[in-house]
């Protein structure tokens, strides 16, 4: 509790300097927030962040599996950038015989030259309350850039 | 396409998506709003019994990726596809025995189904560039 204290003010701060439209998301995401922000998403030198959190409350016999893959081969990685993010959340509240996997794949070979997050993954499964569900996210991304724009 | 992105979330909400629902799924969706050059977004959601959801995203260009599933009741199976870029594609269920399957493949794509009732059923396919379809029914 005390993590998430602690976790939540250093976002509330730094939402204060930093734009509303990063500050707002990752305030609320509770767990999410907290281990992507010590992992770099706002750091503006992050190259490769993978955030992924499996939560099971109070239900039997679930099953998630979170699975993600990062590559790069950039050689030029300019001051402001995040290059890959995966983010992956499986949440089961109060369910049973539940099935949620995410499978996020990224790849990137080049040379990124702008100020922006060049590639994102997002996926979420959330059943609350349901039986016998099965939820499947897959996600690939492939991306070839060369040289400085 | 962010502002149809944006224009899509704030339809999803007015839908009628409850407030418990909303507040734990909308700062996620505001992650996809993050400058990106190529991004991949999907959400599934479940209430009620045995729903299946299968969604499946690849790209390898540049661009945006966004689905979203939301199923409450029983029986209700969708799956979601996507090749390509810069593509939409919305499956909301509530009801009973409603199945729902959506294929993407191409560019600029929008696909939106919405099904109320009892035993619907609705397939898609878009293949192509600047496509849309939209499919709702109700019982």
């Amino acid at each position: 509790m005390r993590n998430y204290v602690v976790a939540g003010a250093a976002a509330l701060i730094l939402g204060t300097t930093m734009t509303p439209v990063f500050a707002g998301p990752f305030w609320v995401m509770g767990k999410v927030v907290k281990e992507c922000y010590y992992q770099g998403v706002y750091e503006k030198d992050a190259v490769q962040v993978q955030c992924g959190s499996n939560s099971v409350d109070y239900g039997d016999d679930n099953k998630q599996i979170l699975k993600q893959k990062q590559k790069a081969f950039v050689w030029y990685v300019y001051e402001g950038q995040t290059l890959q993010v995966q983010l992956g959340t499986n949440d089961v509240d109060d369910g049973d015989d539940n099935t949620q996997i995410i499978d996020q794949q990224q790849f990137m070979v080049g040379s990124p030259s702008s100020d922006n997050v060049q590639q994102m993954q997002v996926g979420k499964n959330d059943v609350e309350d349901g039986d016998d569900n099965f939820q499947k996210i897959e996600q690939s991304q492939g991306l070839i850039t060369f040289g400085p724009s | 396409m962010r502002g149809r992105l944006i224009v899509l979330g704030a339809a999803v909400l007015a839908l009628g998506a409850p407030p418990a629902q909303a507040g734990p799924l909308w700062p996620v969706i505001q992650l996809c709003f993050l400058s990106a050059q190529s991004t991949q977004c999907a959400f599934q959601i479940a209430r009620g019994d045995r729903n299946t959801a299968f969604t499946r995203q690849h790209t390898e260009q540049t661009g945006h990726q966004f689905a979203l599933t939301y199923q409450r009741g029983d029986d209700n199976w969708s799956s979601t596809s996507q090749d390509g870029t810069d593509q939409i594609a919305a499956t909301v269920q509530v009801g009973n025995g409603n199945a729902a399957s959506t294929y993407q493949e191409g560019e600029e794509q929008f696909s939106a189904t919405v099904q109320l009732g009892d035993g619907h059923w609705a397939g898609t396919s878009s293949i192509g560039e600047d496509t849309a379809t939209f499919v709702f029914q109700s019982n």
